[in-house]
């Protein structure tokens, strides 16, 4: 595509040519594996019986966070799940929040989101098949009745790439809409200028608004069908 | 050989424009589905910080049609086009 732009890192005598997209993925996994590691020891530092201050206090509302996500959905095998959970939903967020500080979103890469979308549908078979046994798994395909399996395997294999083309369109049309006002915006100088007016409009919804509400949905279906699997015989 | 390379690209523009007929069905959808939240507000006021996020969320979900044609829009104008 037209906007994929490279970077370039040179170790000696290498050269290493990546997408500025997972480039960017890296950085957030690098920045996120430090302040999780950081976080972990502070917590265990800190006196349970008062109230929580600075990091340990961002911490416990992220944690929040994610029970407000997922808890409808997961029951009472929320706490088994929610390390998985925790840690995609807070890389998405910041992946989707990206766009903000100008870099291209890891989210505008159709890899990225494929890989998410693959993860979490690998672990709902898994621990369908580990919950209710390979023999009943196969059998609920069959369901209602043998003559319409193939159709309820297009369903199962229907949910990574739905969640996969959703995420990616919507956040890449959001980029593309963006990229668009800005070219438009350098082309008309001087008048253009006063477009800038309307770009933090644009990131608000695109960026701020589109993304924060496209991850809710990611794992809130990818919750629901884990859910749907692993805690049926609570319901 | 030049006229098949410029009807191809020709084509596959008018196709990523067509496919962007399906934005009628997710426009309906959306529609419908926010004027029934707007209409279960003014029934019940109260619920409707409860009403919203649930009318935030089916008006996201209805949208993935819409966006399915928009992927194939932009794959068949940078590929293509």
């Amino acid at each position: 595509m037209s906007q994929v732009s490279e970077v370039v890192i040179r170790i000696g005598g290498f050269k290493i040519e990546i997408q500025q997209s997972i480039f960017v993925w890296l950085c957030i996994c690098v920045v996120a594996m430090f302040f999780f590691y950081f976080a972990g020891k502070k917590i265990e530092k800190t006196d349970p019986s008062k109230a929580p201050k600075g990091l340990v206090y961002v911490c416990e509302e992220l944690y929040n966070l994610i029970l407000y996500v997922v808890q409808g959905n997961l029951k009472e095998t929320t706490t088994r799940y929610i390390p998985m959970f925790g840690t995609l939903i807070l890389l998405m967020v910041v992946a989707n929040l990206t766009g903000l500080i100008g870099l291209q979103n890891p989210t505008s890469n159709v890899s990225f989101n494929a890989t998410l979308a693959l993860t979490l549908w690998l672990m709902i078979q898994g621990n369908a098949i580990k919950k209710n046994g390979l023999k009943a798994r196969l059998k609920e395909l069959t369901e209602p009745m043998w003559l319409l399996t193939p159709l309820n395997i297009i369903g199962e294999l229907a949910l990574p790439i739905s969640l996969t083309m959703r995420l990616f369109g919507n956040i890449l049309a959001g980029s593309i809409i963006t990229l668009l006002v800005y070219t438009l915006i350098k082309n008309l100088a001087p008048w253009g200028y006063f477009g800038l007016t309307l770009t933090p409009f644009l990131h608000m919804y695109f960026d701020i608004f589109s993304g924060v509400i496209q991850t809710y949905i990611f794992f809130t279906l990818g919750s629901f069908f884990l859910g749907q699997q692993v805690s049926k015989e609570e319901d | 050989m030049e006229f098949n390379q410029f009807f191809v690209q020709g084509m596959a523009l008018l196709g990523a424009g067509i496919a962007m007929v399906a934005g009628l069905g997710q426009g309906i959808g959306q529609g419908f589905a926010a004027g029934k939240g707007a209409e279960s507000v003014g029934r019940n006021p109260e619920a409707s910080g409860k009403i919203q996020s649930i009318m935030v969320l089916g008006i996201a979900l209805a949208e993935t049609t819409g966006i399915y044609s928009l992927v194939i829009a932009i794959l068949l104008i940078f590929i293509k086009g």
